[in-house]
């Protein structure tokens, strides 16, 4: 089968700055693949750009279904600390992506109301963002990446700013969604704990300029727990991985 | 007590009586009625223009100038202010022809209004208009400029073109800030209408206010100063009344202006 997202070669450039440096990927469908590494090593324009909104320097990057121009209805995208409009309420908020690719106002909104409902949001649907708690915030941004149905799921540190107990939670949700709908998603973190607790395959970056330093495939059975029965496979993996991010942290803590 | 020091007309009781027993006392000190006349002289002669249908008659033709340049105004400040903070063509146009124009004072283009339109109407409603565009123009202007690109980028990455970027995330963006330049542009306008009408009017408020300084009605002055004021205050909380309705989403802190 073809991969979701193939990247050839990928180099993202800002002036002088190298953002991306030569990266080559493929995320196979439906597999969960977790971008980790250090602040300013690229995460995230790596992800604008298999969102079509960073035009690569050089390199390719083929992602399933994506035409040449049009936004596609085949991403979803979960943005740090939410990012939803302040002036539109919940279930706005949610149809923004669902009127875009052509449904109407009473479609959009039966099919947001399907997501406000999995993702315990009923009640709230004419709430304004501001008096939502920061989970909550997150798990309306979240229904408005899923209502679209994509094929792929770019998540760029959704659960970052969350305290503790609301990102193990939000956690467990994501993963029970997407065992579910098995979605090919890419998330990017800088918790190797997050990393190994949902992906199947983590991608270790290196600080500016951003390039593939590591591919380790996490062989945890799922359901994963935190201190389960695979305890030590767990502790052992995050300390590969840790001993693979601290020097690269390091870096660019210097930079 | 505490809600009742909370009510807001309370407060500008308790603020108005002892400004009031301090003028009356005052006028009474210095006993010259043209220079200060008694409350109470002012009251009456407000009574008396309020009588005589002359009160009514002005407020009617000072508050159709002073709206109507007011409205005009937005109409257009508030579509160019969109406009020229976000494309750069227009910007470059358009926004340099308005930059280079703000900075003549308001007041210098009446003598030319009044050679182009006479003493009409028009000639008054266009330099109340003219003069109240340029805050409610920038202070658009500035809120276009101020959108939050991460909202731009929301409405991208989920397939939004230019028309509903504008209409979904720019146009609410910029409302605060074009309310601000709303509240300016009415003080604006009280102070052009006063001046035309000072200059160039048969009629309407200001234009009883010189007739009455000529007359040393000095009781009808004060009254007419304080119907401006009057003016300004409800017209300020009308535009800060639709703005609350109209930006529901806001948590405000501090105090409401």
């Amino acid at each position: 089968m073809a991969p979701a997202i193939e990247i050839r070669n990928l180099s993202v450039e800002f002036g002088d700055l190298v953002a991306l440096q030569d990266i080559s990927l493929s995320v196979a469908n439906q597999e969960f693949v977790v971008l980790l590494g250090p602040s300013g090593c690229g995460k995230s324009t790596l992800l604008s750009v298999l969102a079509g909104l960073q035009p690569p320097t050089s390199g390719e990057v083929v992602v399933k279904h994506a035409t040449k121009n049009k936004h596609n209805k085949h991403i979803g995208y979960v943005f740090q600390q939410a990012a939803l409009l302040p002036w539109f309420s919940v279930m706005q908020n949610i149809t923004v992506g669902l009127k875009a690719i052509g449904l109407n106002l009473a479609e959009a909104e039966r099919i947001a109301q399907r997501y406000i409902d999995v993702l315990n949001l009923q009640g709230f649907e004419r709430a304004y963002p501001h008096m939502l708690s920061g989970g909550m915030q997150q798990r309306v941004g979240l229904a408005r990446a899923l209502a679209i149905d994509p094929e792929i799921l770019l998540m760029d540190e959704p659960f970052g700013a969350l305290d503790a107990q609301t990102r193990a939670l939000l956690q467990e949700e994501l993963l029970r969604l997407w065992e579910r709908d098995k979605k090919t998603v890419v998330f990017v973190t800088h918790s190797i704990e997050e990393a190994v607790l949902l992906a199947d395959r983590v991608i270790v970056m290196t600080a500016r300029p951003g390039t593939v330093k590591a591919n380790t495939e996490i062989d945890i059975p799922r359901p994963r727990s935190r201190g389960g029965g695979a305890g030590g496979k767990v502790i052992a993996l995050e300390n590969e991985l840790w001993s693979l991010v601290r020097s690269e942290a390091v870096k660019a803590f210097r930079i | 007590m505490r809600r009742l020091t909370q009510s807001p007309a309370l407060r500008t009781l308790g603020i108005l009586v002892p400004l009031i027993v301090a003028w009356q006392g005052v006028a009474a000190y210095v006993d010259i009625a043209y220079i200060l006349p008694r409350p109470m002289a002012v009251l009456e002669a407000g009574y008396k223009t309020l009588e005589s249908g002359k009160l009514l008659a002005d407020l009617r033709i000072s508050l159709f100038r002073a709206s109507v340049g007011f409205g005009v105004a937005a109409l257009f400040a508030i579509p160019t202010g969109m406009a020229a903070g976000w494309w750069k063509p227009v910007n470059d146009t358009l926004g340099s022809i308005i930059e280079l124009l703000r900075p003549i004072p308001g007041l210098a283009l009446m003598p030319l209004t009044i050679v182009w339109f006479g003493f009409s109407e028009t000639s008054k409603i266009m330099l109340i208009a003219y003069a109240c565009f340029f805050s409610i123009y920038l202070n658009t202007h500035a809120g276009v400029r101020n959108v939050d690109p991460l909202f731009i980028k929301v409405m991208k990455v989920y397939g939004n073109g230019q028309r509903d970027i504008l209409t979904k995330v720019v146009l609410y963006s910029m409302l605060p800030y074009t309310f601000t330049g709303l509240r300016y542009a009415v003080a604006i306008s009280l102070i052009f209408l006063v001046a035309v009408e000072l200059v160039g009017a048969q009629n309407g408020l200001a234009f009883s206010l010189s007739v009455a300084q000529q007359f040393l009605r000095t009781g009808e002055i004060y009254f007419t100063i304080i119907v401006f004021g009057v003016i300004g205050f409800i017209f300020n909380a009308m535009v800060s009344y639709i703005e609350r309705k109209v930006i529901r989403w806001r948590q405000y802190v501090g105090a409401e202006m």
